[in-house]
């Protein structure tokens, strides 16, 4: 099990979660590098979500730290710790155009950029994810691929210090996850910036991981490379989860 | 013995959208029968019309010899399964499941095994004197997939059942569907965007496009003898690759004057513009520089898939997937041939996609 990171971006520490009386993350422990993309694997009820939920600022855990970048950010709120999250179920506003879809996270209360850096970082994105040629376009005339690329888009402007995917690709027809799970390796490697991406699907996972989190008992129970994870699963439940029985 | 049979079914809704175009397809009994296409095909609207819940505006539909086109979906005796369902809030599963036995007389005994024996297969046998609100959103899906597989009515219509569930549990359910189907001979249209699954569970596959059918045939015809450059991409994971190149006599030479492969043309072939079409487990990944034929290409990505790889390669704009063994590692930028194997091969006309 290899667990050395290099200039962690994220440290999670001792992470409890609770609903209720059910304990869903148990004193998690986990460290993000800088420039990694981690996949978090789980059944369904593992607590994947609320991990990257408590990440975001979205749930607040009874004991332990979240720090982002160095900094204690277990009690800041949301808005204060530049992390975007992409989840399966996205919104866009219809009517609007791509671009101003786009360009809406940017001008949220508090950004104060102006209108030539906006415009740049939307061309900018546009031209990553290969929309350039939709940005004129109503939002509600997109296919469900484009509308799931200006999905991402919408996070990318932002540039933040950690990316959350949550099943991003989930509602997608196999064959548009296949296209869109290339471009988003491809991106990555452009991007520079960390990834937690969540999901169940086995070959997102071995294909994008750099290293890929079994979660299990609200706990990691296995974190490793793909071809270790792949060739020594800790448990019988972990080679299920690989679709490896 | 055909059992269902499509004739010329077609929907064109009240606006002038044309969801599907006059098919033709017939079932027979025990059959289980795949419509599988990117979203926006026909495929479920045409499920719909066979049970009932949509209108036929042209054509047919016969059921056991009876047309059933303009009868509402109760005369039908078709058991339909979707992705969603709702269960009795004040049911425990195991009420839940028996439920629907119970409504067509089912002896107790019976039941008992039946639930006992489908909630094994779905994996909540410990869950059985639970009320649905006590279940996480995802045991309530199996559960309900569960209620749904309980009856066998003499053709099941199932919409993406499988749809949300997460990988290990989809093929678990997958394996139980095919395996009762098999065992009670339950005619069933099974409609999916998934090819993996329709591979694991068709008898016969109908590939489904813009609201025509575009080929049906066995999953092996599907995947290795593709009618067009359409069903060639869809049906595959990934799906095949196209290269354009030139047939002349002495072989497929590609546009930088190297060949692909070299062989005598057969009398009957038209020479000219092909596209060559190879699935990605048929490209040889070579780094032999002294390698004649073969396009080069430029490695840009690579897959780790556990039990092999796919090595994305740009051959002058061209993008090329090969699936290699997992022990097989290129570093990125590399320098590689991709050679294809001849027993591999497809050509497809450059205009009109037809298979050659």
């Amino acid at each position: 099990m290899s667990d050395a990171v290099q200039s962690p971006v994220l440290v999670l520490g001792g992470v409890r979660v609770e609903f209720g009386r059910k304990s869903v993350l148990a004193g998690l422990d986990l460290t993000v590098g800088a420039n990694e993309l981690l996949i978090v694997l789980g059944a369904t009820g593992a607590g994947k979500t609320t991990l990257l939920r408590t990440i975001a600022g979205l749930q607040t855990p009874i004991a332990g730290t979240v720090a982002i970048a160095g900094v204690d950010m277990t009690h800041a709120p949301p808005g204060l710790r530049d992390v975007a999250l992409v989840f399966q179920n996205f919104s866009l506003y219809p009517g609007w155009s791509v671009r101003r879809n786009l360009a809406f996270p940017l001008r949220a209360p508090g950004r104060q950029l102006s209108d030539d850096v906006i415009d740049e970082r939307v061309t900018w994105a546009a031209r990553l994810l290969h929309i350039e040629g939709l940005l004129d376009k109503p939002a509600e005339r997109l296919s469900g691929g484009q509308m799931q690329r200006v999905a991402i888009g919408r996070a990318l402007v932002r540039r933040p210090r950690i990316f959350l995917f949550d099943e991003p690709l989930t509602n997608l027809d196999a064959k548009l996850r296949e296209e869109l799970r290339v471009e988003l390796a491809l991106l990555r490697r452009q991007l520079g910036i960390p990834m937690i991406y969540v999901t169940h699907d086995r070959s997102e996972a071995l294909a994008l991981a750099d290293r890929i989190a079994v979660l299990a008992g609200g706990v990691i129970a296995q974190i490793g490379s793909s071809e270790s994870v792949w060739n020594t699963p800790v448990t019988a439940a972990v080679a299920a989860l690989l679709g490896r029985s | 013995m055909t059992f269902l049979a499509l004739n010329a079914v077609a929907k064109t809704y009240a606006d002038g959208t044309i969801a599907v175009h006059g098919v033709d397809l017939a079932v027979d009994e025990g059959e289980f029968v795949v419509l599988l296409g990117p979203s926006g095909c026909g495929k479920t609207t045409t499920l719909r019309m066979v049970a009932g819940l949509e209108r036929a505006t042209g054509g047919s539909i016969q059921l056991a010899g009876k047309i059933v086109t303009d009868l509402p979906p109760s005369q039908r005796d078709v058991g339909f399964v979707f992705q969603f369902y709702a269960l009795y809030p004040h049911l425990t599963v195991r009420d839940n499941l028996a439920f629907p036995l119970e409504a067509v007389g089912v002896p107790w005994r019976e039941r008992a095994v039946r639930v006992n024996e489908v909630a094994a297969a779905v994996g909540v046998t410990e869950l059985l004197s639970a009320l649905p609100r006590q279940l996480s959103g995802g045991d309530q899906q199996r559960v309900s997939l569960a209620r749904a597989l309980i009856r066998r009515p003499r053709l099941w219509l199932m919409d993406e059942p499988l749809g949300t569930l997460d990988a290990a549990v989809r093929a678990s359910l997958g394996a139980f569907i095919h395996e009762q189907q098999r065992r009670h001979r339950v005619t069933t249209l099974f409609v999916t965007h998934d090819q993996e699954e329709a591979m694991q569970l068709a008898d016969r596959v109908v590939v489904m496009e813009a609201g025509r059918i575009r080929q049906v045939g066995t999953p092996t015809a599907i995947h290795d003898a593709p009618r067009s450059r359409f069903v060639a991409h869809f049906v595959g994971s990934p799906g095949m690759n196209f290269i354009p190149a030139t047939r002349t006599a002495q072989g497929l030479c590609l546009a930088d004057g190297r060949h692909l492969m070299i062989h005598n043309a057969a009398s009957t072939d038209v020479l000219g513009p092909v596209i060559v079409g190879v699935r990605p487990q048929w490209l040889q990944v070579s780094t032999d520089e002294s390698e004649k034929v073969g396009l080069v290409a430029t490695v840009v990505l690579d897959e780790y898939q556990g039990d092999h790889r796919l090595l994305h390669a740009d051959a002058e704009g061209l993008r090329l997937v090969a699936r290699i063994p997992a022990t097989q590692r290129h570093a990125l930028g590399a320098r590689v041939i991709l050679v294809p194997h001849a027993e591999g091969i497809r050509l497809f006309d450059p205009h009109s996609g037809a298979a050659l």
